[in-house]
């Protein structure tokens, strides 16, 4: 890894930490960044350290915001990572799971299990089938726009426009058939929003970002070779079939947990990876980690911005991401038309 | 050694290789010739591994080479592509040590390589560029660079000339002789049948899937063959300032 790779690391690591303790600490009962650490002190180690923070501050930063922010952060991690593995493994910057309709897969399979009653599974239960409507997505969009060893470009956001067209329409249909108190509305699929955290979501989507993170970076050497073109990789001895199975599974296992969680959030795993790309190149050892770092830190910098800019109301965390998301994706498109002739 | 038995490839009702033996040995540089849908890719593509034979078998050193792990494969042979356009913009450094992929010989080896290679190709002013920017006949200086630091002593070159200018033309295949001066065995296919002669200690003339002739340059190249084989009048002549190759010029007899 290089130096510049590490700074990049460290500085979104810093990042991240700022925006997390930023999280805790700004809304209606604002806490002082000092007694956000007093009182994560306090409920993880049972020491006080005698910081005037009052019970109510303590109640809202436990039972709220904490699971609200960590619930941002591990769906920003997840989409981003995500993003950057299915970007390396597709060899092309424009495969967002939320563009090439995998997000919207997963929310299918999620409102479907909700509607539909299933939960054989308990807690666990609407993350499956998120991620199984997720990995039926991503395969009809790869198995359309891979030929010969490449995917091609337009066949693939084509394919993204198709399969999020239908996915909307399944979703507006299982939500117009289910009971008010069985599911939140239709906006919340289509928006996003982690404004209905707690701690059970947490833990639901835990398992599932933790195995992403430990699963796609192993893989960062097999990706690099994946750019130059699956021929090339597997004449590099990369075991190729494998290596794209796996790295699909795992990222719409991730970004179906994320969207079980928290609807669907467009742009991120779009625009981090490419901002990363652009400051330490496209290497996976240090994008991947960067992409999980700087997804997160963004993810739960924009629902912080989502509940205190329109304070009392709140602006759903999708439109944030979109509104910042979406300028960058149509400067992406120009930039990538004039340093190669465009996408056609 | 790299050798095909018996090797046939077939597509639906066609045979794109029909029956194909031929063994290629260390030291020698072989060109692949033959008109369009021959079958010298397709037979480049079961020789490297990518596609396997619907009857017949490939072997290095006489082990099958379906029953060889793919890393220790890309440690026996190595394959230029014809052209590469990775998306995202590597630098040439960074493509060139991706060919360092199959082995785990730590990262002081790694760079050496990686030096010798870039040396060897002469493209040391290139290595901090980006990939995509470059022209099509540097894009090729680095493949075959890469190639190099895999360091393998079977080379497959799948056209690699077909995008590029003469002099780009020559350097490519230049360093491939050298390789094969080296006592690797280097596999050519080429459109080009005056590089091929030029170039290359054996040419093997395929045909609708089969070899047609196998054998040196001057034994194996003339007039009657390949205006039959490419279907327009072609006559060959010897070469004016290179006694004993072949000069091949397409003009009405």
């Amino acid at each position: 890894m290089t130096a510049r790779g590490r700074t990049l690391l460290s500085a979104l690591t810093v990042l991240l930490i700022a925006a997390f303790v930023l999280g805790l600490g700004r809304g209606a009962v604002p806490i002082s960044p000092l007694d956000v650490l007093a009182i994560l002190t306090k409920r993880l180690s049972g020491r006080n350290f005698g910081v005037g923070f009052t019970e109510q501050q303590d109640a809202v930063l436990w039972t709220i915001r904490l699971p609200r922010v960590l619930l941002a952060l591990g769906v920003g991690a997840a989409l981003g990572l995500s993003g950057a593995a299915l970007q390396g493994v597709f060899r092309n910057p424009l495969a967002d799971p939320g563009l090439i309709g995998v997000s919207s897969g997963a929310a299918v399979g999620a409102v479907g299990s909700i509607v539909l009653g299933f939960h054989a599974l308990g807690l666990w239960s609407v993350p499956t089938a998120a991620f199984l409507g997720a990995l039926t997505a991503a395969a009809v969009v790869f198995r359309a726009a891979h030929r010969d060893g490449r995917v091609e470009v337009v066949t693939l956001v084509l394919c993204g426009v198709g399969v999020n067209a239908l996915c909307g329409a399944a979703i507006g249909l299982l939500t117009s058939i289910a009971d008010d108190d069985k599911l939140r509305n239709v906006s919340f699929w289509q928006l996003g929003s982690v404004g209905g955290a707690t701690w059970e979501l947490v833990r639901a989507l835990l398992p599932f970002v933790v195995l992403a993170l430990l699963a796609l970076p192993r893989l960062a050497d097999e990706l690099d070779l994946f750019v130059l073109g699956e021929r090339e990789a597997r004449h590099l001895g990369v075991r190729v079939e494998r290596t794209r199975l796996f790295v699909i599974v795992i990222a719409s296992l991730a970004a179906g947990a994320a969207v079980a969680v928290a609807g669907i959030l467009g742009f991120v795993g779009l625009i981090v990876p490419h901002l990363i790309r652009l400051i330490n190149g496209p290497g996976h050892r240090v994008l991947l980690p960067a992409s999980a770092l700087g997804g997160a830190a963004v993810l739960t910098l924009a629902d912080l911005a989502a509940r205190t800019v329109t304070v009392p109301r709140e602006v759903p965390l999708g439109v944030m991401t979109a509104l910042l998301g979406a300028p960058v994706f149509l400067v992406l498109l120009r930039r990538t038309r004039q340093t190669s002739g465009g996408f056609a | 050694m790299l050798a095909a038995s018996n090797v046939t490839v077939r597509i639906g009702q066609r045979d794109l290789v029909d029956g194909v033996s031929v063994t290629f040995r260390p030291g020698q540089l072989t060109a692949v010739v033959g008109p369009n849908g021959a079958g010298k890719s397709t037979l480049l593509a079961v020789l490297a591994g990518d596609l396997t034979p619907t009857a017949g078998t490939v072997t290095i050193a006489h082990r099958a080479i379906c029953e060889i792990a793919p890393k220790r494969l890309a440690q026996l042979r190595s394959v230029v592509p014809q052209h590469t356009a990775p998306m995202f913009s590597f630098s040439v450094r960074q493509i060139i040590t991706m060919g360092r992929h199959p082995w785990s010989t730590g990262a002081d080896d790694d760079v050496a390589f990686v030096d010798a290679a870039i040396n060897h190709c002469g493209i040391a002013a290139l290595a901090d560029r980006s990939f995509p920017t470059l022209s099509g006949g540097e894009q090729a200086l680095v493949n075959l660079a890469r190639v190099m630091a895999q360091n393998t002593d079977i080379v497959l070159l799948d056209e690699p000339t077909a995008a590029l200018d003469v002099g780009h033309q020559e350097l490519v295949l230049t360093l491939a002789s050298r390789l094969a001066r080296a006592g690797r065995t280097v596999i050519v296919v080429v459109h080009d049948v005056n590089l091929a002669c030029r170039f290359a200690d054996r040419i093997v003339v395929m045909a609708n899937g089969r070899v047609e002739r196998d054998g040196t340059p001057v034994d194996v190249i003339d007039g009657e063959l390949l205006s039959r084989l490419y279907r327009t009048p072609i006559c060959v002549v010897d070469h004016p300032f290179s006694p004993g190759v072949p000069l091949v010029l397409p003009a009405p007899i």
